[in-house]
């Protein structure tokens, strides 16, 4: 009798961490006795796509072959994630068996997990393996229809959106082709937040100023204030007065998010800097990223946008010191046991507190209403570490609004005003960092800080006076100059007068618990 | 036992205090005779109960007596009973005096010119100001300023004794060997140094509620008169005012807002016929000292050259935190310029930054 072996060999794609990578699909049908495995270290899931696959086959309309069949994941020493592999697997068996072109399947590379009546549903991480697909000197790619649009961002990239599986078949034996998927294009500058905006917020002209020069600047921010003073109001509104995101800059976040599988149905791309506000009980990976395969956390979620940490000192010191060094560097290394991931983790820190535990003060450190023993106002104090607050460049006190002030029609200023003022400082800060990593005046070091930060004479004196009288430490004089840099910038002056020093000065970190 | 020795021990129990020490002497003649006392006989003695009298019984071993004294010595401490030349003069002239008591540092016979300032433990701004300022400027005349180390006015009265190189002397509610709060530990060493920590407790004992009165009898019975800065309607402080008036001490009070409730027990005060004080002069006028001179809390801004914005921005302050905010609907200017004035006020030390905003200063 004679023996018929047939071997297919489909590439598809994984993720790991925000990485994609390509994997090689091997399809073996032989004869003996009908079975169905599938090795190359699969999880839960690809171990299951078993079942999926023989349903979908078979509502396609195809027979499932009742033989040996044994699926390979190439390199098989790596460990695979997730449902993507369902729709290369099922190609691979009908190539196998003859349904499909062999040739026709080994230049294109196959994403897509399958429903029981053979539709194909999208998966996460569509763009960073559409990104390996390009660099493994791939040039087609077929992907479910709702990954089309961050697929599609990949320039040289053929890419095909298919509905069932039975589409994919039809295109890929020349009966029915699919029309390639336009390139996702989007114009960034003109994507607005619609829904809030900074006038939407009454009084607070304080805080608002210090926003816009955190804005300017990318400098981080601590807000202390009562409840209801409207710490979050304001936070929730920051992302409008920051310049638009670049196109490059879009794209790595999007990257984060589709490793996620969080990307919004629609086009597929990020356009608007993203604001991220996790709960004060979060673990430490949970905010820098974890698992057993490292997965992002909450801090490459905020990737060149917000993260907004509300009550401040109730975060686990755990998660807030892990924060130093991602802050620091703008990435942060997740090393464990399934493999090693490198997240992108720039962004502007807006930190919330109230100035005490008892809620009724209305001061930082309490006040005759407030409750709290003095001790236990220090240690609220105390949970954030001064490795942290050296790092805050910018802290502003939020006071209660008066009712009058709700009411008041005055015209507030919109976002879109106060963002042409923070591009213009971005702009000059663009210019002056050119040939340089650094990008604005928060990431300066010391060096930059000699360099770009020469204050005029005067500025020099009232500095001096002002470390002298109020107390201000030498980490204080660096921040403060730095700010001092930014309200510059947004004045458009090249140099930094007293003035520019003078209001740095005011916003200064308070002295604690006093 | 000697007699020294035995009012020592007397003195170790709590529930003795100078008023039931008092009939004992009355009763036995001698503290070394209530010691060796049958409780029956004790029990006869006005005020002592089972309990208390159970507790002097058991002195007579002596055991007390020691740890007290070994204790003393360890920690540096003189135990000065009512017949010791270092027990300071003016409290035997006050009913009841506390049989012993425990000093860390020194009481000189100078010390007996001095003023009480005293007031609430959640100051204001202003009256941790005024509290300062007044205690510097009396140690400056050479009085020394007795207080009881609490937290908010006590403490600040300690402070500005110390800032203007004076003597002050800190009465505790506890035993000596317990700071109370905590975060005077410093400052009570700083107050060893130039002055004296007294208390009339034993050694261990709890800053316990009762403890306080008998601690401000202490205080205005030290000086020579009582000066209260911020005090609410139920406020300690106003306890020791009653003792001064008792012991026949002058009793001052520095006037706050109208509507403040730290205010409310000042005015009550002045009300009822104390001493209304806007400086140090007053009170050494009052207490027949010859006054050097102007040295009220005064407005210095008047003297210094202001730009217009920093005269308007000023115009908004007081002595109770405004808020930036405040001052940017007060003055119409933005927050940006209200920002770069109060920094600027605060250079040329008119203006402060403090919790909810800034004050003048």
């Amino acid at each position: 009798m004679e023996v018929r072996l047939v071997l297919a060999k489909v590439p598809g794609g994984a993720v790991l961490g925000i990485d994609g990578y390509l994997v090689y699909v091997e399809v073996d049908v032989s004869s003996g006795l009908p079975s169905f495995e599938i090795v190359g270290l699969p999880d839960t899931a690809i171990r299951e796509a078993r079942e999926r696959v023989r349903a979908a086959l078979r509502n396609s309309g195809y027979e499932f072959p009742l033989r040996r069949i044994t699926v390979n994941l190439a390199p098989a020493m790596i460990r695979k994630e997730g449902a993507g592999f369902d729709l290369p697997i099922a190609i691979g068996i009908l190539s196998a068996i003859g349904e499909v072109d062999k040739g026709k399947v080994a230049d294109c590379v196959f994403l897509g997990e399958l429903s029981l009546d053979g539709n194909v549903r999208g998966t996460p991480g569509a763009l960073s393996i559409a990104l390996a697909t390009k660099e493994q000197g791939f040039c087609e790619m077929i992907v479910a229809e709702a990954n089309v649009g961050e697929a599609a961002l990949v320039d040289g990239l053929d890419i095909y959106g298919v509905g069932t599986l039975r589409d994919v078949v039809r295109h890929l034996n020349g009966v029915e082709r699919i029309e390639r998927a336009g390139r996702t294009n989007i114009n960034l500058s003109s994507v607005r937040a619609e829904d809030v905006d900074f006038a939407d917020v009454a009084g607070q002209t304080h805080a608002k100023r210090v926003l816009e020069i955190a804005a300017a600047g990318s400098h981080n921010v601590l807000m202390v204030g009562p409840p209801g003073s409207g710490k979050t109001m304001l936070a929730r509104r920051f992302h409008t007065i920051l310049p638009p995101l670049s196109w490059d800059e879009a794209f790595e976040v999007t990257k984060v998010y589709s490793a996620l599988g969080l990307l919004p149905a629609g086009n597929g791309l990020i356009s608007r800097r993203p604001f991220r506000s996790p709960h004060h009980t979060i673990s430490p990976a949970g905010l820098i990223g974890g698992g057993r395969i490292p997965k992002p956390g909450e801090i490459s979620l905020a990737h060149r946008g917000v993260l907004f940490l509300d009550e401040l000192p109730e975060f686990g010191s755990h998660a807030l010191e892990a924060l130093r060094q991602p802050m620091e560097d703008g990435f942060v290394t997740v090393a464990r046991v399934g493999g090693v991931g490198v997240f992108p983790s720039r962004f502007i820190l807006l930190g919330a507190m109230n100035p005490c535990l008892c809620f009724k003060s209305a001061n930082l450190g309490g006040s005759s209403s407030c409750t709290c023993s003095p001790g236990a106002v220090r240690r609220y104090l105390n949970r954030l570490s001064g490795p942290l607050l050296d790092r805050i460049d910018l802290h502003v006190e939020v006071g209660q609004v008066e009712v009058h002030e709700l009411h008041e029609s005055k015209d507030r200023e919109r976002s879109m005003d106060i963002q042409k003022r923070v591009m213009k400082a971005r702009d000059a800060q663009i210019a002056r960092f050119s040939g340089t990593p650094v990008r604005c005046n928060a990431e300066m070091g010391s060096g930059e800080i000699e360099t770009y930060c020469k204050p005029t004479k005067d500025a020099r004196t009232l500095l001096y006076s002002a470390m002298h009288k109020l107390g201000l430490s030498v980490r204080s004089y660096t921040r403060t100059l730095k700010v001092a840099r930014t309200i510059a910038d947004l004045e458009g002056s090249e140099g930094i007068q007293a003035h520019h020093v003078a209001e740095a000065v005011g916003y200064r970190m308070p002295v604690f618990g006093v | 036992m000697e007699e020294r020795e035995c009012i020592i021990a007397l003195n170790t129990i709590l529930t003795v205090g100078g008023e039931r020490f008092a009939n004992l002497m009355r009763a036995f003649g001698s503290a070394r005779a209530a010691i060796g006392a049958k409780e029956q006989e004790l029990r006869q003695v006005k005020g002592i109960g089972k309990e208390t009298a159970r507790r002097i019984r058991s002195l007579c071993d002596g055991q007390a007596l020691m740890q007290e004294i070994q204790k003393a010595e360890e920690l540096g401490v003189e135990i000065a009973t009512k017949n010791d030349p270092l027990y300071p003069h003016a409290l035997l002239n006050i009913s009841y005096p506390p049989p012993a008591l425990y000093i860390l540092g020194k009481v000189l016979p100078s010390d007996a010119f001095s003023i009480a300032i005293v007031g609430s433990r959640k100051p204001s701004y202003y009256g941790t100001r005024v509290a300062r300022h007044l205690s510097k400027n009396a140690v400056e005349e050479g009085l020394a300023v007795v207080s009881g180390m609490a937290r908010g006015i006590d403490s600040a009265a300690h402070k500005g004794a110390l800032a203007g190189g004076g003597r002050t002397v800190a009465v505790l509610g506890s035993g000596i060997d317990v700071i109370y709060p905590p975060e005077n530990k410093e400052l009570a060493e700083e107050i060893r140094e130039n002055g004296a920590v007294i208390s009339e407790f034993p050694f261990g004992t709890c800053p316990f509620r009762q403890n306080f009165p008998r601690r401000n009898r202490i205080i205005s019975g030290l000086a020579l008169g009582v000066v209260i800065v911020e005090a609410g309607e139920t406020s300690g402080a106003l306890i020791t005012a009653d003792f001064a008036l008792e012991q026949g001490r002058e009793v001052f009070a520095v006037p706050g807002e109208i509507g403040n409730p730290l205010s409310r027990g000042t005015h009550n005060l002045i009300k009822q016929g104390a001493t209304l004080i806007e400086g140090i002069d007053d009170i050494l006028e009052e207490l027949g000292i010859p006054t050097g001179g102007e040295r009220n809390l005064r407005d210095s801004s008047g003297e210094m050259s202001l730009s217009s914005l920093e005269k308007r921005v000023l115009a908004q302050l007081g002595f109770l935190p405004v808020s930036t905010d405040d001052i940017v609907i007060a003055t119409g200017h933005s927050a940006q310029t209200v920002t770069l004035a109060l920094v600027q006020l605060e250079l040329k030390g008119v203006a402060a930054r403090v919790t909810g905003g800034y004050v003048r200063s």
